[in-house]
């Protein structure tokens, strides 16, 4: 038969193991690579913003690509919502950020160039929100540990 | 040997008060912290662009999109200060684990 001590040590790891399942994903290195990358990758392009939208299509295409395999790579990741969700916002077409100012950029052909700094500022914040949150997530290492 | 639990419980209890109290203190000073530079920051943007509408150095609907943007970045704040929350509660509760094996592992022969 079992002594009180022992039970209570053996319970220990058991204990461990069903209370410390994350609620958020872990830090992953390739998801801040990307949108740190990608943040870079906007804002050069939308410096390309006074000139014509038509000149710049392909560009605009690569890196909504980016974005969206950016995305993908997210979405995969278990706990990851709150992410997710931030990404649909910025790559939202028909919000007022990233997404929103290829929409403008299209149908004005041309934007203003006061207007392209302080948009590049908010899209610029927007990029830095998603990266904060990945950077003070809790990394993989220490969840084992 | 008999287990002291009533000690056990004592020092758990402690453990765990200091560390809800730390953590709490710590929370509430970075999000009091952030909020209050966004605060200032939203603030300064806005007047910035109400200045350029006024001198013609943006249109309307460039106004417009730049204050339908800053709510959209609030959103994203928001889910980021969200995401922030979620952290540290792991945290707390990683930490609680740990006080809780630490305090047992050492008082149980």
């Amino acid at each position: 038969m079992k002594t009180p001590q022992l039970s209570l040590k053996l319970l220990l790891p058991l204990f461990l193991l069903f209370s410390c399942s994350p609620t958020i994903s872990t830090f992953d290195q390739t998801a801040y690579m990307q949108v740190t990358s990608l943040k870079v990758d906007a804002l050069n392009l939308m410096d390309k913003a006074t000139e014509s939208y038509t000149a710049h299509e392909s560009e605009v295409k690569t890196i909504q690509l980016a974005i969206d395999k950016a995305i993908e790579y997210d979405k995969h990741r278990p706990h990851n919502e709150i992410t997710i969700n931030m990404w649909t916002i910025l790559n939202n077409p028909e919000g007022h950020l990233f997404g929103g100012f290829l929409v403008k950029w299209k149908k004005e052909g041309k934007c203003n160039e006061v207007y392209i700094v302080d948009k590049k500022k908010q899209i610029g914040n927007s990029f830095d929100q998603i990266a904060e949150l990945e950077s003070k997530k809790t990394k993989p290492s220490e969840v084992t540990k | 040997m008999a287990i002291d639990f009533k000690n056990i419980l004592s020092q758990l209890k402690k453990g765990i008060t200091n560390l809800a109290e730390s953590s709490l203190k710590e929370y509430v000073a970075a999000a009091t912290t952030d909020g209050q530079a966004i605060l200032a920051e939203l603030k300064d943007d806005l007047e910035t662009w109400t200045k350029q509408l006024a001198e013609g150095d943006i249109s309307k609907a460039d106004f417009a999109d730049l204050v339908l943007g800053q709510a959209d970045e609030l959103k994203l704040v928001a889910l980021k200060q969200a995401g922030l929350t979620e952290v540290r509660a792991n945290q707390f509760k990683s930490d609680v684990v740990n006080t809780i094996t630490t305090t047992v592992t050492e008082l149980v022969p």
